[in-house]
């Protein structure tokens, strides 16, 4: 048997959130390797258990959760690798609809304020704005970023002032954009960075590089912005 | 909002509290290593060396760069640290009021002490 201790929490029903205990057969997950396999037998165990799921392959972000208390993707997490009881928890500091899902408002709104597009006014090419190699290569590390929002729920800074501070996720972001050979706005963005909350409340904890499900370095990311901001002011 | 985006800020401090706080960290270290080793190659073992070493002009200099990059490295670590934890903007202003003041009392002192040295 697999033990499991999952946070509860229905507003509907609960006051206050609480801890349950799940048990399950091994042999029901029939050769079935992953965390999220098991959530979902547990769930046809007790159907009123919530939490997000979709690509079930680490592409998609929404099974992010607190797992043995860090961040990771449940369909990417082996089972094997878990210490018992596996004690599951909605990602931390983030306001919880119910269970495991948890509303991800705050942090795509830090997002979507680093204008997370290709901003350039020159008239577009017929075809397409090309990208040397070289230029294309500096995307690698920051494109792959799925927004499950795992680093920056990880961050103490972002729990602290997840209102003021742009967290791990929406500032790799801004590093993608800033480094982008076809993006123009370049003063604009590090504008906008310049502010003791925006990017500095990053005290280079790390907690989003152990955190990140897909190997990404967001304080390397958040380094390379000083570093631009540095150069740009010297 | 309770949990809206803030716009930015006016202040456009940010860069410059982090390039100094680095600056002062890598002072401070250097002293301590320059004077360990310093002082290890010729140790002061009594008063007359003390006045001595303190007499020279380099050591003053040196030592009271030391003193203010302590003190401009905790004004900036203990300033992060209020606005991480501190939300009330009045509670921030009475606490940095203190620190501010607490800090440069220290500096002072220092350039008083420093100043009696001949």
């Amino acid at each position: 048997m697999i033990q499991f201790s999952i946070y509860r929490f229905d507003p509907d029903k609960d006051s206050k959130p609480y801890v349950q205990d799940y048990e399950l057969d091994e042999a029901k997950l029939d050769g079935r390797q992953m965390l999220l396999d098991a959530i979902l037998l547990l769930k046809e165990q007790d159907e009123s258990l919530s939490f997000r799921r979709s690509c079930r392959e680490g592409v998609c972000g929404s099974d992010a959760m607190n797992i043995n208390g860090r961040n990771g993707l449940a369909c990417i997490t082996p089972l094997a690798d878990l210490k018992q009881p596996i004690k599951l928890n909605p990602l931390p500091g983030m306001p919880v609809i119910r269970d495991l899902i948890v509303d991800m408002e705050p942090f795509y709104k830090q997002y979507r304020s680093v204008k997370p597009w290709l901003m350039n006014d020159e008239p577009e090419p017929e075809i397409e704005r090309l990208q040397t190699i070289d230029n294309r290569k500096k995307l690698d590390g920051l494109y792959e970023c799925i927004l499950c929002g795992c680093c920056s729920t990880a961050c103490p800074s972002f729990w602290w002032n997840p209102d003021k501070y742009l967290g791990p996720a929406a500032l790799l972001q801004s590093y993608r954009f800033l480094v982008d050979s076809r993006d123009k706005a370049t003063n604009e963005r590090l504008d906008e960075l310049e502010d003791p909350f925006r990017l500095f409340r990053c005290h280079s904890i790390m907690n989003c590089v152990e955190a990140c499900p897909r190997d990404l370095n967001p304080a390397e990311a958040i380094h390379k912005i000083r570093k631009l901001l540095l150069a740009r002011s010297s | 909002m309770a949990l809206g985006v803030s716009e930015r800020g006016s202040s456009r401090s940010g860069l410059g509290e982090w390039v100094v706080q680095r600056l002062t960290a890598v002072y401070i270290l250097i002293y301590i290593i320059v004077a360990l080793v310093v002082l290890s190659f010729s140790p002061v073992t009594n008063h007359a060396g003390w006045l001595s070493l303190s007499s020279g002009l380099i050591f003053q200099i040196s030592t009271l760069m030391f003193i203010f990059s302590i003190l401009a490295h905790a004004w900036l670590g203990l300033k992060s640290v209020f606005l991480d934890y501190v939300h009330s903007w009045r509670v921030r202003f009475v606490l940095q009021t203190l620190l501010a003041t607490l800090l440069l009392g220290s500096a002072v002192w220092a350039l008083l002490v420093v100043g009696t040295w001949r």
